[in-house]
């Protein structure tokens, strides 16, 4: 996490960048490879997570006069550029959304309760992931949003909802509602904030 | 059918590989030339308003030349033939007339 003074760091680089477009390299080479990840979740194509990635520093760039400072890291500015150009992909495309996620990060997320599980059972098996890859795929695409954001991207509520543009609360519901369905539907108990 | 396709990889993506796409200086040309094209589009349409401007004028400014004259003249003999004391000047030319075999003009005053 940023602390308030590396927040108001980052931001002065974005304000000269608004002259200078050398200044924004810094923050381009900083935030590239996450947000490059980001929507590499969200396409699961290379060539087209470049494009979309080259378009969102291009915006923020175009735009970096704009930016208002609220509080959330300038990353939480490129997330929410990059969600807005992958949305816009998929509207023009008319194409549904593909969630492309790490097995390993599912893995690390998920914590198989034993208690809830038959003695012998393995913990995580080829069946549960397709069982989850099935029950996620009818997880409404807003609820999937905030997953992704808050468990592999790490981010908390507040830049989650100034990425998505909703309300802080608003965020915490849709993660909490996911949350619950996966427990009810998997016996399984989940990291979350360090409580399970 | 699902909402949304959901798959699940094996491997994070290769830093590497990502490396591979990035490239500021690229950007960097791109945005030089986006600015460059907005500056131009933004310069014609300054030009365009400029131009659309002078040409709405210049119509008016013929338009108003072309009905000055008619509104002059009309307005003109509209208040000769309509004052108070239009009856008693007519009266007065035709008298004038009569009296210096001249040519009276409506307002009253002779040419001989």
């Amino acid at each position: 996490m940023l602390s308030e003074d590396d927040i108001r760091k980052e931001y002065a680089i974005l304000e000269r960048s608004g002259k200078n477009a050398q200044a924004f390299g810094e923050l381009y080479e900083r935030y590239f490879d996450r947000i490059f990840n980001f929507i590499y979740r969200q396409t699961d194509d290379e060539d087209l997570t470049a494009d979309l990635c080259s378009q969102t520093f291009l915006n923020a760039l175009k735009n970096a006069n704009r930016f208002e400072f609220r509080g959330v890291p300038v990353s939480a500015w490129f997330y929410r550029i990059a969600s807005n150009e992958v949305n816009k992909h998929y509207r023009k495309l008319k194409k549904e959304k593909v969630f492309s996620i790490e097995e390993v990060l599912v893995k690390e997320l998920i914590e198989i309760s034993n208690d809830n599980l038959p003695t012998g059972q393995a913990g995580w098996s080829e069946e549960l992931a397709l069982k989850l890859v099935e029950y996620m795929k009818e997880l409404p695409t807003d609820m999937l949003e905030v997953l992704q954001l808050r468990f592999f991207e790490d981010k908390d509520f507040k830049e989650i909802a100034y990425i998505l543009s909703i309300s802080e609360s608003g965020a915490k519901m849709r993660t909490y509602r996911a949350l619950d369905r996966l427990r009810k539907n998997f016996n399984i108990s989940i990291k979350y904030d360090g409580k399970k | 059918m699902g909402r949304n396709e959901i798959r699940l990889r094996k491997q994070r993506l290769n830093p590497r590989r990502i490396a591979r796409y990035r490239n500021y200086t690229k950007l960097l040309r791109q945005h030089h030339r986006d600015s460059r094209w907005r500056l131009v589009i933004r310069t014609l349409t300054y030009i365009l308003i400029v131009v659309f401007l002078l040409i709405f004028f210049l119509i008016v400014l013929n338009w108003q030349k072309k009905r000055n004259p008619d509104i002059a003249n009309d307005s003109v003999s509209s208040s000769l033939y309509r004052s108070p004391g239009n009856s008693s000047r007519m009266e007065a030319s035709n008298q004038g007339v009569k009296n210096n075999r001249g040519i009276a003009s409506p307002t009253g005053f002779s040419l001989t």
